[in-house]
């Protein structure tokens, strides 16, 4: 079935834009539809609702970082750093006011028994997260043992998120594994030198 | 040969997770003496009570933002050397341009690491012993 035929009614027009894993995109226009799919990876929603604007990041922490010896290791670093992008990009193209921005969390699904609790890490370090940071979650569908695919409207707020069986969360593990092996947690070396 | 032991720094940033991750950096790499900042204005108080030998600030930040912080730190007799890295995700040119002629010593593009902080603060304060 094609994306625009599974999409509820008023998501299937518009500008469509895919968010894949290690991305963020902020949209103030009307007609956009931001959508994902996800397994154990975590999206997060950003919405200022004052200027109404909206993003999404997708991200995944591969390595384990929920213990608290390794609470600012590589990994939890990194989420770290993918939150503070998207929120800044918002609070940046938005009003800035950080009281203004409404927070939805998705993901961090247990979908493939070989990654131990990969997606409850993640779902985990997003709330721990939101909290010292003192930001209050609007609304979550984190954990569960399925994969979802999730589409956002920026500027209206709206959230659709779609169940997927267990055929098609196998594949999005898999793939959420490839590409975090691939992009683990790459340190900045694009950084410019003064002097 | 200046002693990381010895050296202390100023962490200003309004996310309490990035001033988490900055001390951990910090903390590996042998400093001691950190002071938190949680803002531009937070951070001009504590320059008034606190010795300060460097300043890591992020960019984006609620009420007083780096760039803004590094104007009025180079302007005021007291404060006008003190070395300043600028850590932040912006890596557009103009912005950087923009920091080198209001006076930064260094910037650091996140994420970083233990590895990459250490690079940038020994070229502002030399290699560290």
């Amino acid at each position: 079935m094609s994306l625009a035929r599974a999409a509820p009614q008023g998501l299937e027009r518009g500008r469509i834009t895919n968010v894949h894993q290690g991305d963020c995109h902020v949209s103030g226009d009307l007609e956009a539809t931001l959508t994902t799919v996800l397994g154990s990876c975590i999206a997060a929603c950003v919405r200022d609702r004052v200027a109404r604007i909206g993003g999404m990041n997708h991200f995944l922490l591969a390595e384990q970082s929920g213990a608290a010896r390794d609470r600012y290791g590589a990994s939890a670093r990194y989420g770290a750093f993918a939150m503070e992008q998207l929120i800044n990009k918002v609070l940046g193209e938005g009003s800035g006011r950080k009281s203004n921005l409404e927070i939805k969390v998705f993901g961090g699904g247990n979908i493939n028994s070989s990654l131990a609790d990969v997606g409850a890490k993640n779902a985990e370090f997003v709330r721990g997260f939101l909290a010292s940071e003192g930001y209050e979650i609007a609304g979550e569908d984190l954990g569960g043992t399925f994969a979802r695919r999730l589409m956002f409207r920026p500027v209206q707020g709206r959230v659709f998120v779609k169940r997927l069986d267990a055929a098609a969360g196998k594949t999005v593990a898999r793939e959420e594994m490839a590409i975090a092996d691939r992009q683990k947690v790459e340190v900045s070396t694009d950084d410019i030198e003064l002097f | 040969m200046p002693k990381a032991s010895d050296i202390s720094v100023l962490v200003v940033d309004d996310q309490q997770s990035m001033r988490g991750i900055c001390k951990f950096i910090l903390n590996q790499l042998g400093f001691k003496e950190i002071t938190e900042a949680k803002s531009g204005r937070d951070a001009l108080g504590k320059l008034e009570k606190t010795k300060i030998d460097l300043i890591i600030s992020d960019w984006n930040m609620d009420d007083i933002d780096g760039l803004t912080l590094l104007k009025v730190i180079r302007k005021h007799p007291r404060t006008k050397g003190m070395p300043f890295i600028m850590a932040t995700g912006r890596s557009d040119k103009e912005q950087v341009k923009e920091a080198i002629v209001a006076g930064v010593n260094n910037y650091i593009i996140k994420p970083f690491d233990a590895g990459s902080m250490k690079k940038k603060i020994e070229a502002v304060v030399g290699v560290l012993a």
